[in-house]
């Protein structure tokens, strides 16, 4: 009678078993890519929040203008920050690291920290703490009460702009020299008129005149620049500059130099010229500075200083490739110089650069070096609407047009049938269906001795390169923007910032399609890595939901990223629904545990390797797995994923499964 | 025990066969996601072909060698083709296919930098739809070539989707989804206003529906049996329904609703959990608006209210609302201490206050706008009028500080509220958080929209018979809604379920009109009212198209939140009604480039408005939302004691 039971036992479980045709059912969690904080990976590394806008107190200096007159005092910080400096303190005994000058990527009327955007500075120091060899950040106090700031000890300092060189407007992106710690902020918030800088007065618009006034709604004042009367430029280097008077939104739109030390601006860079510059670099020499333009058509320029250090003396001149040199045999042939001495020619640079001929790029954003090369990394964020029909003078550099001819074969499943003129011809022409679609742009190298742009990494899905679209979010490249360099134990990596122009054509996994927010990684590329694809990105983390990731600045000694969390949703909780400046550090740990190596083995057996795991387990394809406890209950269950975050796990033996039924033993440490 | 054995063994042959019939119907072909790929693929490419025979087929109607109406026949074939993808087309590419396949035939905004700001000229097959079946097809002939090859340009992105990989949760998701869109927007002419082939569209997309979701019926239990026939019969009693439909001014949608897409609706969630399909990770699901788990359209839970603010993660939102409601009708918060939110908010008038415009503070003048109706406001992706804030916490911040409201600011009023050790002890229980200084901007702000998010009604009338709850409802009314989402074209702009700009079915934005409202009713000489709207408010929406445009305020509690209109223009509904079926601001002689309401005049004789204010009238509900505080807590300054509740005025 038992053999009976046993028989009708294992007959109702293969009944059973035969109607699990949907793998895993019920209560389960899928892999959950979304957060609402911010996701990093866990120990070795250490994530930490430094600055927290619109909530830490920042001091500030007396100021002048039309909000008041006010003393040394403090108010809440503005947020949208995104560009970091990072200035080392190598003032011999020091325990610091160094400073940290953060843009605030905003528009905001402050009466305390003036109009406009602005930074805050502040000092970090590295301690140690007990635990297995993570160290952490801290925010130094300091009294900066000799640079005009209230006289007590505090953490965040506001750069005064408004009563030295005038107000900045959306500091993005920036320049932080090698050589010394050198500081410069870009002011993307390229202006075409004075009322243009006084958002209520919406001189954009064009067909009902000037807007009546609603009451005193913060919207309604407008948040923009309320001090509009023309600027008098005096206190430059620039001798025959001074005394010049301009209207005041020529005044923005420059690379501004301020000292992260004192908490002081020191000058708008009226010799590098005007254009909406985004991100920059100086060369090992100390005398060149790449410079990139976020728009389309953006410049690619540099500054040539004729001495060492001094950036107040030198020539100026924009890239224009030479199709004469195609390889770049004479790397002068490929740059125009431009007579920076003549104000006029300074505050018209970008028009001037444009009518003779500069290189056409698609938003340039961040630019890096790669210190043990020398060779330049910049980010061409792309743009959905490359309309080039009132720049007909550019010239289009050779990767745009694989570009396009790699985008026509990948949406219409056949090669671009014309020559490469008619690509450029298409690329500059008026028909909106025949020109480049630019959704998820690229990585750029410049080489200085050859003086040619050429492509590092394409972003964007369905290259035959491409990962698949299943393995979306854990291996995908859309729109980079901000670009940092960083040395690991003597490995050379770039830090890449996604900062999404749209959710559309894949650049978000179908799973946010539906979402109202995007959201944006961080990744980090092998400098080592010859013509490197997107599978070769080791992704480090993503920042909450709505938020734009940015900010990627290294600490000289490799154990430190700082980064920020730009305009977060403010569905987040607190403090995620603030921008934010943090630090993650350990990053010689993981180096050293072999965290950052390409772990993609592939293979068509069913296979899962670290094991035991610690951190992140890896598959050998793209699948549906279930994981059980060593009772056989199913714990979780994964849709379409090659790797899972096994860090909430407790140590112990676990069994994973797949759709197939096969079933590995992982251990948990 | 050979009987036994016996018996055993029948029963296992038994067991057996039903095992192997289980593994052979389904067994032997690939899953139902597998197939639908594969059909989502083969789709596309005909989709695809019938768009390059659009365009190519409209070039032979320019130079006289093919029929224009037979031109239009085969365009509305182009769109049948969109719409057996569409399902899934707008699953994953919901941003492409407003922008540039199937949105509105209006100037959408295509968002960049500020200084790279694309007002994108209407295209897509909606704009087609309305240029190819209008009479001046043959001035517009060159626009059409143009945009036929824009739509092919776009249309080949459908490639991607050969590539996607489909997951059985996704595709349930796509499926209900869909039957939202269907009753919300296909079927109230939202889509394709040159055709008005809607009908038979809608058909198209239930055809695939039922083409998907039979698929997965193999694999159920017996236990289901009864609920996969219905399932069945459902999808083809409403596919024969809209095939014998009377045409458009005619179907009757309450009947659609109810007998047809509410049932589908539950029975594809009762198909999902017996499938035992994986659900959307709960806490990401908390983080869109439409609950996945609602099992009626009129469902109190079809959307996640907390979406819309920020109170989302939290968990003690009942006493956050409990203190926002002392906070709500506290003249306390005004520098005058004689004004409250309840000042322009009644709760005996749906929280509005019966005035064209609110008075001012100190009664000198009025504010600049109507007070809206604070019940269902927070469903709402944006907020004000203007549609100028994102979360509900920052919609409260512009009455604190204006100078004609509470005139004063968050530091100030932290510092006042805590000299009252009652509301001190009352945000530190609420606040843990914030430690020993607990009333702070965010807290305020924080408590104030848990007792605005409180004020939701799902209770009207049409509620409860839709949801089933009630028996009937008065022919009157039904032929109201019947009109509201057809004829009148009401819902395609007020929305369903909750009657507003909040765009279905994902809930996820809100949407903005330019309406033409005029200064006063003077109908001789009509001018547009001077407030800018929209335009004036966001620096990275400053574009003509926005001029003049405001918020589409829901339609329940109607009744009670008269005089209406951004400006409070028109004292009755009757007035309003007769100012869209006149065809808005437009349609009174007012010269609007960018009006956004179509100018001609709807049509409606005086019984069908009639209906449609029945129906409106019967969207009142505010059972359980209008009781007011008793007392308010209590200060250290006593003369503060005697503040009336809700303020002087």
């Amino acid at each position: 009678m038992k053999k009976i039971y046993l028989l009708a036992i294992v007959l109702f479980v293969a009944f059973t078993a035969a109607k699990a045709q949907f793998a895993f059912p019920v209560e389960i969690t899928t892999v959950n890519w979304g957060t609402t904080s911010v996701q990093m990976p866990p120990s070795p590394l250490r994530t930490q929040i430094l600055f927290i806008g619109g909530h830490d107190s920042v001091a500030h200096t007396a100021i002048n203008h039309v909000g008041g007159n006010f003393t040394p005092g403090f108010s809440r910080a503005k947020q949208w920050h995104d560009y970091i400096g990072f200035t080392q303190d190598t003032i011999s005994g020091s325990q610091d690291l160094g400073w940290l000058s953060i843009n605030h990527e905003t528009v905001f009327r402050d009466d305390r920290l003036g109009d406009g955007g602005g930074m805050t500075v502040f000092k970090v120091r590295r301690v140690s703490v007990p635990g297995p060899g993570v160290d952490s950040i801290v925010v130094v106090p300091q009294n900066l009460s000799t640079q005009g700031f209230p006289n007590v000890s505090t953490r965040f300092f506001n750069v005064d702009f408004k009563n030295t060189v005038g107000e900045t407007g959306m500091n993005c992106g920036g320049i932080t020299s090698y050589n010394d710690g050198r500081v410069w902020t870009a002011e993307e918030w390229f202006r075409t008129s004075t009322s243009s800088i006084f958002t209520a007065q919406n001189a954009g618009f064009s067909a009902a005149g000037p807007l009546p006034m609603l009451d005193s709604g913060v919207a309604a004042l407008g948040n923009g620049v309320r001090d509009t009367a023309a600027f008098t430029i005096t206190g430059t280097p620039w001798a025959n500059f001074n005394g010049q008077t301009i209207a005041k939104w020529r005044n923005f739109n420059w690379m501004v130099e301020i000292n992260p030390r004192t908490g002081k601006a020191i000058r708008k860079q009226y010799n590098w010229g005007r254009s909406g510059w985004e991100g920059g670099i100086v060369a090992n020499d100390n005398r060149t500075v790449y410079l990139g333009d976020d728009a389309t058509p953006g410049l690619f320029a540099k500054f040539v200083a004729t001495t060492a250090g001094n950036f107040t003396q030198g020539d100026l001149f924009f890239h224009k490739y030479n199709p004469n040199d195609p390889n770049g045999s004479n790397p002068d042939s490929h740059w125009v110089k431009i007579n920076n001495n003549n104000l006029d020619t300074m505050l018209n640079f970008n028009d001037y650069a444009k009518q003779l001929g500069a290189t056409a790029f698609d938003r340039l954003e961040w630019v890096t070096m790669d210190r043990s090369t020398g060779m330049i990394y910049f980010t061409e964020t792309g743009n959905d609407n490359v309309n080039l029909t009132n720049f007909q003078n550019v010239v289009i550099n050779p990767h745009m047009v694989q570009a396009y001819r790699a985008r026509y074969q990948q949406r219409f499943g056949v090669a671009f049938p014309g020559t490469d003129a008619q690509a450029i011809s298409n690329i500059k022409g008026s028909v909106d269906s025949l020109r480049f679609k630019d959704y998820y742009g690229r990585i750029l190298r410049y080489n200085p001795t050859t003086g040619l742009v050429t492509t590092l990494l394409e972003g964007g899905p369905y290259f035959a390169s491409s990962p698949s679209v299943a393995s979306y979010p854990s291996k995908h490249l859309t729109n980079p923007d901000g670009l940092g360099y960083m040395t690991i134990n003597g490995r050379h990596f770039l830090i890449i910032n996604e900062d999404l122009n749209g959710r559309t054509f894949g650049r978000t996994p179908s799973e946010f399609q539906s979402s109202g927010n995007d959201y944006c990684e961080m990744y980090l590329l092998d400098l080592a890595i010859q013509n490197p694809t997107v599978n070769n990105l080791i992704r480090i983390g993503m920042t909450p939901f709505g938020s734009e990731v940015t900010g990627a600045k290294a600490s000289f000694d490799g154990k430190t990223i700082f980064f920020n969390v730009q305009h977060p949703s403010k569905n987040n909780p607190f403090p995620y629904n603030n921008s934010m400046t943090l630090a993650i550090s350990g990053w010689d740990e993981a180096v050293t545990l072999g965290l950052l190596d390409d772990n993609s083995k592939k293979g068509d057996a069913f296979s899962i390797w670290p094991n035991p795991v610690a951190r992140e387990l890896y598959l050998n394809k793209i699948q549906d797995v279930a994981i059980y406890d060593a009772t056989g209950k199913r714990l979780e269950v994964f849709r379409n994923v090659e790797r899972i975050d096994m860090s909430a796990y407790t140590t112990g033996v676990y069994y994973v499964r797949n759709a197939e039924g096969q079933t590995q033993k992982l251990v948990v440490e | 025990m050979r009987k036994a054995y016996f018996f055993l063994i029948s029963v296992s042959l038994f067991l057996v066969a039903v095992i192997s019939s289980f593994q052979q119907s389904p067994g032997n072909q690939p899953m139902p996601k597998e197939r639908l790929a594969k059909q989502l693929s083969e789709d596309v490419n005909l989709l695809l072909g019938q768009m390059i025979l659009a365009a190519d087929h409209w070039e032979e109607v320019r130079s006289g060698k093919r029929d224009i109406n037979a031109y239009r026949k085969e365009f509305s074939k182009l769109r049948l083709a969109y719409k057996k993808v569409e399902f899934l087309a707008e699953y994953f590419e919901p941003n492409l296919i407003k922008l540039n396949i199937n949105g509105a035939p209006l100037p959408k905004l295509n968002l960049g930098t500020e200084s790279m700001m694309v007002v994108e000229e209407p295209n897509g097959l909606q704009t087609l739809d309305e240029l190819i079946f209008s009479e001046e097809y043959v001035q517009e002939q060159n626009k059409i070539s143009d945009l036929l090859a824009k739509l092919r340009n776009e249309m080949s992105w459908f490639r991607g989707f050969q590539k996607q990989v489909l997951t059985d949760r996704e595709i349930f998701e796509a499926v209900r989804l869909s039957l939202i869109r269907t009753f919300t927007l296909g079927l109230t002419g939202f889509d394709c206003p040159g055709s008005v082939n809607s009908i038979e569209e809608a058909k198209t997309v239930l055809l695939s529906l039922q083409n998907a979701v039979t698929m997965y019926l193999p694999y159920t239990s017996k236990g289901f049996s009864s609920k996969s026939k219905k399932l069945s019969s459902t999808f083809a009693s409403a596919i024969k329904y809209l095939e014998s439909h009377p045409g458009f001014d005619e179907l009757d949608r309450m009947h659609v609703l109810t007998n047809f897409i509410n049932p589908l609706y539950t029975l594809v969630l009762d198909l999902h959990l017996e499938l035992g399909i994986e659900f959307k990770n709960p806490r990401h699901a908390l983080l869109q608006p439409w609950n996945y788990s609602s099992k009626n359209l009129f469902d109190e839970n079809l959307l996640n209210k907390y979406y819309y603010t920020g109170l989302a993660q939290r968990t003690n939102r009942d006493t956050l609302a409990k203190l926002g409601k002392l906070l709500f009708f506290d003249p306390v918060l005004s520098a005058s201490n004689d004004r409250s939110c309840a000042s322009c908010h009644h709760p005996s008038k749906a929280f509005t206050d019966g005035m064209a415009k609110s008075l001012a503070t100190g009664m000198q003048g009025t504010v600049d706008r109507n007070s809206p109706t604070c019940i269902d406001a927070v469903f709402a992706d944006r907020f004000f009028y203007d549609l100028r804030t994102d979360v509900l916490e920052d919609q409260i911040e512009h009455v604190v500080h204006s100078s004609k409201e509470f005139n004063t600011n968050y530091a100030e009023l932290s510092r006042k509220l805590g000299q009252s050790p009652e509301y001190k002890a009352m945000f530190r229980g609420a606040f843990p958080e914030f430690g020993e200084e607990p009333i702070n901007e965010s807290s305020i702000a924080s408590a104030l929209a848990a007792y605005v998010a409180s004020l939701t009604s799902y209770n009207s009338s049409v509620d409860k018979y839709i949801r089933g709850e009630q028996k009937d409802l008065p022919a009157e009314v039904k032929k109201g809604f019947n009109l509201f989402m057809g004829k009148a074209a009401c819902g395609t702009c007020h929305f369903a379920p909750v009657f507003n700009g909040l765009v279905p079915p994902t809930f996820l934005e809100s949407e903005s009109e330019v309406l033409g409202v005029p200064a006063t009713t003077d109908t001789l000489k009509p001018r547009i009212d001077p407030d800018p709207g929209r335009v004036a408010a966001k620096v990275k929406e400053r574009v003509d198209i926005y001029l003049h445009s405001f918020k589409t305020p829901t339609v329940r509690n109607t009744a009670l939140t008269a005089p209406y209109m951004h400006n409070g223009v028109y004292k009755s509904l009757e007035e309003v009604m007769d100012f869209y079926n006149k065809g808005g601001g437009v349609g009174l002689g007012i010269t609007l480039p960018n009006q956004t309401l179509p100018p001609d005049p709807l049509g409606l004789n005086q019984g069908e408005i009639k209906a449609i204010i029945s129906f409106m009238k019967a969207l009142s509900d505010t059972s359980g939302l209008t009781d007011v505080p008793t007392r308010l807590p209590l200060f250290a300054e006593t003369s503060l004691n005697n503040r009336k509740i809700g303020g002087n005025y």
